[in-house]
Formats: C-alpha cells, sequence, structure tokens
C-alpha cells in the first residue's frame, strides 16, 4: 500500500476513536442520590438553590468557603461548600450548573456556573416595567 | 386598531435604511444571474453583473452609514440604537455597537465581503464571472438575514436593524403618541465591549470570516470551468491573506480575555473561540495543500476538500454562535433572533454549491439544483426532523463529489514519495485537520444534543479536555514543520545532507531544551516533549533561513513556522508554571480537600500581606463614573520592584451584580495579573447603631468611644451647591478618626436656608462610628456645636482578589506576532508571483 493512505488510514482511525471517546464517554448531567453511592467521584448536577436555608460566605473568616443548599431534580437538598468566592447575584440564581463529589454529608463542588436571568430577557423585563410605571 | 399618530419620530432614516437593505438584496440576486449567465469573460452579461454588483456594494454601505447615523444621533425610536448604545457613550466605541448585535455583525461582514467582491472584479480577471457571482450570492443569503420582511404571515424573513422599539416591544407605552419623549436613554453597550481590543478584534475578525469565502469561490469556479489546477495561483495570496487576518483576528481575542476578562487566561477553549479557530485550521491546512497542488500538481482532492472546508466551516461557525443552539456554554451569550433556519439555508447551500460545480453537464445539474433548491427553501418550516435527511443526503453529495472528482482529474503519484516534501507537508496538513475535528467535535455536542436528545454536559475542566488532545496533535505539527522545510519537492536527492540537517538542528534543539528545562523548572516528561518540539519547530526553521533563504519575501513560511515554534513555547511555560500567588491554606472554615482549589486572598486595608515574591497591600478604592478602582500595592520581596495595580468592578445590574476587570503588570519575562473576586456587602439600612450621644464639642476636643478616639478639628462652611442645594449654607464638622491601625477623616454636614435645616450624618463602616453635627443656638449666647456619635462593630475594608504570575507569555504575543508577520511576507510574495504570468 501506498505510506500516504497509510498515513489517511491511521489518522481516520484516531479521529474516529477520538470522537467515539469525545461522545461515549461524555459526563452527562447526574443527581445526588447517584454521586452518594459513587462518594469521591465527579459528578455534574442541576438543581435549584434553596432559598430559605443559609448560605454562608464570610471572607474575613474565609475567603474560599462558600456554601450554601441545592435541591437536585429529584427533590433531593443537599449542603453544598464550594471554594471559589461567593458571586455577587448568587441568590438570584435561576437554576444552578455544578461539578463535584459528594463527601460524607455535604458535595464539595469544584466549579459552580449559577445560571441566571438573561441579560436580554432583563432588559425586555425592565423596559417594559418602565413602561408600565409610565 | 386605532392607528396612532407618533410625535417625534425619524422615520425616514428607518425607510431609507431599509431601502437600502432591499436594495442590496435584489442587486445582488441580479448580480449572481448576469455573471452565471455570462458565456464569456467580457461581454453584455458581465458589465451588468458588474453594474449590480456595485450598485449592491454601494447599497451594503448605506446600510452602515444609515445605521451608524441612528447609532450616532441617539435616535432610540430604532430598537437597535435603544437595544446596543446610550447617549453616553463615547464616539469611539459607537462603531463597537455594530457586533453587540447580531444584525450589526451580519451587516459587517456585508461590508467586507461587498468590498472584496469589489476588489475581485479589478483583479479576477477570467475568474471574475465564477467568483464575483459566488460573492454576491453569499450577499443575497447575508443581505436576506437583514430583511425583517414577513412572509404570507408565515416566515419572518431575517432581523432588520432598522425596525422600530414600539414594534419590537410590546409596552402600554407605545399606545401614547408622545412615548418618544419618556424614552430618554438607551440601554447602552455592554461594558465588555468598551475596550480598545474591542473596536478592533471584531472587524479583523469578520474580514478573517470574509476572505475565507475568495479561496472558495476560486475553487468553485475551477470545478465549473474543469481547470484543476490554474486556479491556485490568484487564489493563493486571498488564501494567506485570510490565514494572517484570520489568525490575527482570533489572537486579538485572545489578548483582549486576558487584558480584560476575568477567568485569568488568554484561551478558554470556548466554543465561540472555537468556531473561530476551526476554519484557520482548515485554512492553514487548505494552504499547505494548495502549494503541494500548485508546485507538484498532486493532492488535488485534498486541496478542493479543505478549501472548501474551511468556508464551510465558517458557515458552521456562524450557525453555532448565532442560533441559540450553544446555550448557556458559552460565555459569549448571543440571543437567537430567529434565524436558526436561515443559517441552516446558509451551509446547506454552500454545502452543495461544489457539488452542483463538480456534476458535468447541465441536465444532471439541474437533477441536483431543484431537489436542494426545494429543500433550502424548506429547511425553515421543520426543526426538528431535518436532521437525518439532510445528513444522508449531504453524505451521498460528498460521495458524489469525490467520484466526480476522481473521474476527471488524471492521477498523479509523485506525492507518494517519502523523500519528497509533499509528503510531509500532506501529513502535517492531515494534522492540522486531525487538530481541528478535535475542536469542532469538542465544540459540537450541544448540536449532537439537541439532534440525538442526549443530555451530555461540557467536561469540568474544558481547558485540560482540549489540551489532552491538542498536545500531542501540537507535538507531531510542530516536529513536522521543523523537518520538512529541508526536504525537497518531489524528490530530495542528496538523502546524507538531509539527514544530517535534521539530526543536527534535533540535536542542538535537544540541547537547547536541557537548558529550557532549567531556566523555566519543567520537568513534567509530556512537558519536555511539548518544549522539544516547540523550540526545534522553532530552531530548524531559523537554521534554514539562515542556511538557504536569500530573499526577504521568500522568508515568510520560514518566519511563521518560527513563530508558530514560539508560540507554543509560550503557552506551555506560561501555563504550566504559571503561579496564584494568591493560594491561601489559612481559611478556618473547612478541612480541605486536595481536589480544591484555594485561589482567593482576603486583603484587609493596609495590611501587607505576603503573596508569592510580592508583599501587597490593598490601599484603597476610588470611584469614577461606574468603575470602582481598587489600589494594589505590590512590593518585591528584595525591595527592587513596586508597582500598583488598580483592578476594577462595574457595577452593572444588568450584567449582574459586580463585574470584575482585571489589571496586569507587564514585564519582559513575567506578568502579575490581579482581579477582584469578591467585596465587602454594601452597607445597609439594617445596621445596628448603638450607644447613640451627644456631645458639645469646641475645636481641638477629642471623644474617646469604643472604637477609637475622635478628634474634633474644626468647621468648615460651604455651599450648598456643591451637594446640589441652592440658598443653602453648610457646615461640614472636620473629623479624624484614631482606630487601632490608621487615621480615618469624616466630615458631616449640617444645613441651614431660609425656611428650615437638617444635618447629613456619616457613616464610617470600618471605625464602628456614625457621626450626626448640628449648630444649636443657645439662650441669649452663643451657638454651640453638638455631635452626635453612635456606634456598631468596625466592619474592615477589604478585597478578595486572586493573583497569578504567567511567566514567559511574551513568548507567546512575539510567537503570534512573527506568525501574522510570516503569512505577511507570503502573501505579499505571491502577489509578485500572481503579477508574473
Amino acid at each position: 500500500m501506498k505510506p500516504k493512505v497509510i498515513v489517511l488510514l491511521v489518522l481516520l482511525a484516531v479521529a474516529i476513536a477520538g470522537i467515539m471517546s469525545t461522545y461515549s464517554g461524555a459526563q452527562k448531567s447526574s443527581t445526588f442520590s447517584e454521586a452518594t453511592e459513587n462518594p469521591g467521584e465527579t459528578f455534574h448536577i442541576t438543581g435549584f438553590l434553596v432559598k430559605d436555608k443559609p448560605m454562608e460566605y464570610d471572607p474575613v473568616k474565609d475567603a474560599n468557603y462558600f456554601s450554601f443548599y441545592l435541591k437536585d431534580k429529584e427533590g433531593n437538598i443537599r449542603k453544598v461548600v464550594s471554594t471559589e468566592p461567593k458571586q455577587q447575584d448568587f441568590e438570584r440564581a435561576e437554576s444552578v450548573n455544578m461539578y463535584g463529589h459528594v463527601d460524607g454529608d455535604i458535595f464539595r463542588a469544584t466549579k459552580v456556573i449559577p445560571k441566571c436571568p438573561s441579560k436580554y430577557k432583563d432588559e425586555q423585563n425592565n423596559a417594559s416595567a418602565q413602561a408600565s410605571q409610565l | 386598531m386605532e392607528k396612532i399618530t407618533y410625535v417625534g419620530e425619524n422615520l425616514f432614516i428607518g425607510n431609507l435604511g431599509h431601502f437600502f437593505v432591499v436594495l442590496s438584496f435584489i442587486s445582488a440576486i441580479l448580480s449572481v444571474i448576469f455573471y452565471s449567465k455570462a458565456k464569456e469573460d467580457r461581454g453584455p452579461d458581465v458589465a451588468l453583473g458588474r453594474l449590480f454588483y456595485s450598485i449592491h456594494a454601494v447599497a451594503v454601505l448605506g446600510i452602515f452609514v444609515t445605521l451608524f447615523f441612528i447609532i450616532q444621533q441617539h435616535l432610540f425610536e430604532y430598537a437597535y440604537a435603544y437595544e446596543h448604545s446610550s447617549k453616553t457613550l463615547p464616539l469611539r466605541y459607537m462603531i463597537s455597537c455594530f457586533w453587540e448585535g447580531q444584525e450589526g455583525s451580519f451587516l459587517l461582514w456585508m461590508v467586507w465581503n461587498a468590498l472584496l467582491g469589489v476588489l475581485l472584479i479589478f483583479t479576477a480577471k477570467r475568474w471574475e464571472r465564477g467568483v464575483v457571482a459566488i460573492m454576491a450570492l453569499s450577499q443575497v443569503v447575508l443581505s436576506a438575514m437583514l430583511l425583517g420582511i414577513n412572509v404570507l404571515d408565515i416566515y419572518t424573513l431575517g432581523s432588520s436593524p432598522f425596525e422600530l422599539l414600539r414594534d419590537k416591544m410590546q409596552a402600554p407605552i407605545f399606545s401614547l403618541p408622545n412615548y418618544l419623549e419618556n424614552v430618554v436613554d438607551g440601554t447602552g453597550l455592554n461594558p465588555l465591549l468598551q475596550n480598545y481590543w474591542m473596536v478592533i478584534h471584531p472587524p479583523t475578525l469578520f474580514l478573517g470570516f470574509a476572505l475565507t469565502i475568495v479561496p472558495f469561490a476560486f475553487a468553485v469556479t475551477s470545478l465549473f470551468q474543469k481547470e484543476y489546477r490554474a486556479w491556485i495561483k490568484p487564489a493563493l495570496p486571498w488564501a494567506l491573506a485570510g490565514g494572517m487576518i484570520l489568525g490575527a483576528g482570533i489572537i486579538m481575542g485572545g489578548f483582549w480575555a486576558y487584558e480584560s476578562l476575568s477567568f485569568g487566561g488568554y484561551w478558554a477553549w470556548d466554543p465561540v473561540e472555537n468556531a473561530s479557530l476551526v476554519p484557520w485550521l482548515l485554512l492553514i491546512s487548505g494552504i499547505h495543500l494548495m502549494l503541494i497542488k500548485k508546485v507538484t500538481n498532486g493532492s488535488t482532492i485534498a486541496a478542493y476538500t479543505l478549501v472548501i472546508s474551511s468556508y464551510i466551516m465558517v458557515l458552521y461557525a456562524t450557525f453555532l454562535t448565532r442560533s441559540g443552539v450553544l446555550g448557556d456554554t458559552s460565555v459569549h451569550s448571543f440571543t437567537d433572533l430567529g434565524l436558526a433556519g436561515q443559517l441552516m439555508q446558509f451551509v446547506v447551500l454552500f454545502i452543495w454549491l461544489p457539488i452542483v460545480a463538480v456534476t458535468q453537464g447541465a441536465r444532471k445539474r439541474w437533477y441536483i439544483i431543484i431537489p436542494i433548491s426545494i429543500l433550502v427553501l424548506l429547511l425553515p418550516f421543520y426543526t426538528k426532523l431535518s436532521f437525518y435527511p439532510l445528513l444522508v443526503l449531504s453524505l451521498l453529495g460528498i460521495a458524489w463529489f469525490v467520484l466526480n472528482i476522481n473521474k476527471n482529474l488524471s492521477t498523479n503519484a509523485s506525492d507518494d514519495n517519502v523523500g519528497s516534501r509533499e509528503f510531509w507537508m500532506f501529513i502535517g496538513s492531515l494534522m492540522l485537520v486531525l487538530s481541528a475535528v478535535q475542536v469542532l467535535v469538542g465544540t459540537s455536542k450541544p448540536v449532537f444534543n439537541k439532534i440525538f436528545g442526549t443530555a451530555m454536559v461540557p467536561p469540568e475542566d474544558v481547558i485540560g479536555y482540549y489540551n489532552m488532545y491538542q498536545m500531542p496533535i501540537a507535538i507531531v505539527i510542530a516536529i513536522l514543520m521543523a523537518m520538512t522545510q529541508f526536504f525537497r519537492y518531489k524528490n530530495t536527492p542528496d538523502k546524507g545532507k538531509l539527514a544530517r540537517e535534521i539530526l543536527i538542528t534535533a540535536g542542538i534543539s535537544v540541547i537547547l531544551t536541557i537548558g529550557g528545562i532549567f531556566l523555566f523548572g519543567i520537568s513534567n516528561p509530556l512537558y519536555v516533549v511539548f518544549m522539544l518540539a516547540g523550540i526545534y519547530a522553532f530552531f530548524a526553521n531559523l537554521a534554514y533561513l539562515v542556511l538557504y533563504v536569500r530573499k526577504v519575501k521568500l522568508s515568510g513560511a520560514s518566519i511563521a513556522h518560527m513563530g508558530f515554534g514560539l508560540m507554543l513555547l509560550g503557552v506551555l511555560v506560561s501555563s504550566a508554571k504559571k503561579q496564584v500567588i494568591t493560594a491561601d491554606f489559612s481559611g478556618q472554615m473547612g478541612n480541605f480537600d486536595e481536589r480544591a482549589r484555594r485561589e482567593n486572598m482576603l486583603l484587609i486595608k493596609d495590611e501587607p500581606t505576603r503573596l508569592g515574591d510580592f508583599m501587597v497591600t490593598y490601599q484603597g478604592d476610588s470611584t469614577s463614573g461606574e468603575d470602582i478602582y481598587f489600589k494594589v500595592n505590590y512590593k518585591s520581596l528584595d525591595g527592587k520592584e513596586e508597582f500598583t495595580l488598580m483592578p476594577n468592578t462595574q457595577i452593572n445590574e444588568d450584567m449582574g451584580g459586580i463585574l470584575p476587570n482585571p489589571d496586569t503588570r507587564h514585564y519582559l519575562t513575567y506578568d502579575v495579573y490581579t482581579h477582584i473576586t469578591s467585596l465587602p456587602k454594601p452597607l445597609t439600612d439594617s445596621i445596628d447603631w448603638q450607644n447613640v450621644k451627644e456631645y458639645t464639642v469646641n475645636k481641638g476636643d477629642s471623644i474617646v468611644t469604643n472604637n477609637g478616639t475622635v478628634f474634633f478639628t474644626g468647621v468648615e462652611q460651604g455651599d450648598g451647591k456643591s451637594i446640589g442645594l441652592k440658598n443653602t449654607t453648610l457646615a461640614k464638622a472636620l473629623l479624624q478618626i484614631k482606630t487601632g491601625k490608621s487615621m480615618i477623616e469624616a466630615a458631616p454636614i449640617f444645613g441651614i436656608n431660609a425656611n428650615t435645616y437638617f444635618s447629613i450624618r456619616e457613616e464610617v463602616a470600618e471605625a464602628g462610628l456614625r457621626f450626626g453635627f448640628e449648630i444649636r443656638p443657645t439662650l441669649g449666647g452663643e451657638p454651640i456645636a453638638v455631635l452626635e456619635i453612635a456606634e456598631t462593630t468596625p466592619q474592615s475594608k477589604f478585597i478578595v482578589m486572586k493573583g497569578i504570575v504567567f511567566p514567559y507569555i511574551n513568548l507567546l504575543w512575539l510567537g503570534t506576532v512573527m506568525m501574522v508577520i510570516g503569512f505577511g511576507i507570503a502573501t505579499w510574495h505571491r502577489l509578485e508571483l500572481r503579477k508574473r504570468v
């Protein structure tokens, strides 16, 4: 066989293997119960902020400790601890995406992504709110 | 409904803009028709094609100028001006309003396309009628995006930038004829776009995108005309210029992110970044294959495939970023304007264009054109089930393309010689494709989710995920880049010399790498290999430049390759050895976890803290407009360096609370980067003030409180105008408060006018004190000065920040600049060659 064809086939195989591994190994959104069954393993969890439970961030005590309570899509509530500072408007988050693992009673989040109401929607709301006031 | 006559609107300008949009759309269609009707390079059809293209170009400029006028004149009756600008926006950022909104971005793209088309009319000669027809076709699709016309009440074609605010938003206010008097100001431009780099990055990037259509158009024209080699020569300078400008645009985006976004880096593998990288990688691959085709007449199918797919990927990237399919996976949030269907049409249309071109025979062509046209027209109407038929069709189309082009080609096997330069160039090009495919596959996850209903989430460590795949690919590319120049096209006659050149440069690179290991302190074996590959690419090309290149104009490739090597080295060192100097393991609240990153540090005002090799002190803040600047002083431990960084935050409700902007100190060998991650809670009314006491004071008195000693140093008279009150006299009590560590000043105010008197208290949260001041008349005597003091727990003034030292990041910038220069030289060289027929 021609060397060029061999290289082409090898690269094609690599590409296919890469695509397969990307899509089959990709993380899927999970729940607290699944994460509890596999403590220490990283999971992606989407949930809603439990607004009547305490949210704790006191940078004077510890600038890298932020805790809050999250309810996942199955309705389970857990305390989440993150080492990133609390984002200023965290309370406004509609939902929260996070990565992390279960450690005893708490969920240690390594990445917390609050999903805030979008800017555009806000603007529209503001505009219509302003407008209705007039 | 009753028709309301609105007051104060300037409707003429919007109608004019809309007229230009319709004119640009129709003239582009006519230009396509006449150019494709033309049977020869000159003649009435070509003249008409030119005429309509010129009208189109003028109309596009007309749209641009009209929209700019609307923004510049603050005509907030137009939604675009209301949503993307405000009265306080400086002129230099008004141009940025164009790329905050989607319509403006399409417009920018169209302007570049229009200008490039005019250039091609003058320079493309016998390629003109094909190339400009294809440019015009893309303009048809693009101007349709701006039409905003409702077709038979079932489908809105495009989204007009000249839409009126009252048509776009439903609100009761618009029932008032004089509503415009209440629309005082626009909602303003996203503060992130109010940045110097954001003025030049998007136009550069869009010019790069626009340029990719030119080689595409040459390639497709050549397929129509069955000239599989001659197109390379005129197309090559355009492709190189595209590589240069798209590359520069991408890196400017990286520099902007580094200077003004707070993720702490220049590249985050964000979908929008990836979407611009994929076409660039494919274009670079395509350029190499075009060179092979030009010199040896080999790699024809590969060259066509890559040049075509780089433009298709520009369209796909536009679809990804503009259709809303990415959702919230990107920091660049784009709203869906309902153009997803039209964007899909754009992609499908240009996938099928080369397939039609390669099909020989008018009847066969119509067999393809008719069903595909119907499909394209129907695309916007079905959204979900459209994927499978499209996929099957596209695969059939690609197979048809390969079969047909193969049939028309005379086979040529010279590029299968492992001793030839083109063989290794070909493999390098394939590696670039592999890199592009990996980025594409990773970025397309949201599309995959949408089609197959899966729920894949982005990887936790996005950067690590892409690096894991891209690093080995980059190593192979760099090594190929180092060796390949020493080969000759077709066959390298002196194999011994070739081996010597490759091995000696490799040997010296190994020695340099050993030096690098010590200099940069890198020990991870994969990183060492990566560093070796970067150094080898740099050094081998330097050697080639010195040994063989005798003319400046021939040095483009070597310089670009050297730049790529340096860039890899800079990427490696600045990210592998980046040091988070605010890493803090002193917190009190949790047991630590080895996976937890504790990268934020609390700095209390005036308390120096050691961070890395610096003593860092937060010295206070100052406000300028909406920005609060924090003064952070850095002093190196050896006392040699001292500087102050001013990271700022912007209070912006729309963007959600605080919006931090970093500040960076640049040194030759490292950068110190700082941004704010948290601030004390703003003072609220709910503070519990206790021990409220009144003191009669005379100048020079001091009062001891639980929180420190207060010195009353006198009274200053002032005019009420300073706080916006007329006919008012103010008396300010001048106070100095000595707390444990520092002296703080305060000045509570007492004011009198003809009718009344009042007092303005001052709260000093750091000292936990609140002051009120009053001047009271006494019976028969001199008035007395009364100071009211209340106490609470002092709230220390602090910031929470992240500080990162990036070593040798200048290697990265230097590498990219060299790459751009290399492309520039190569473009110039190919332009000169083209002139020599």
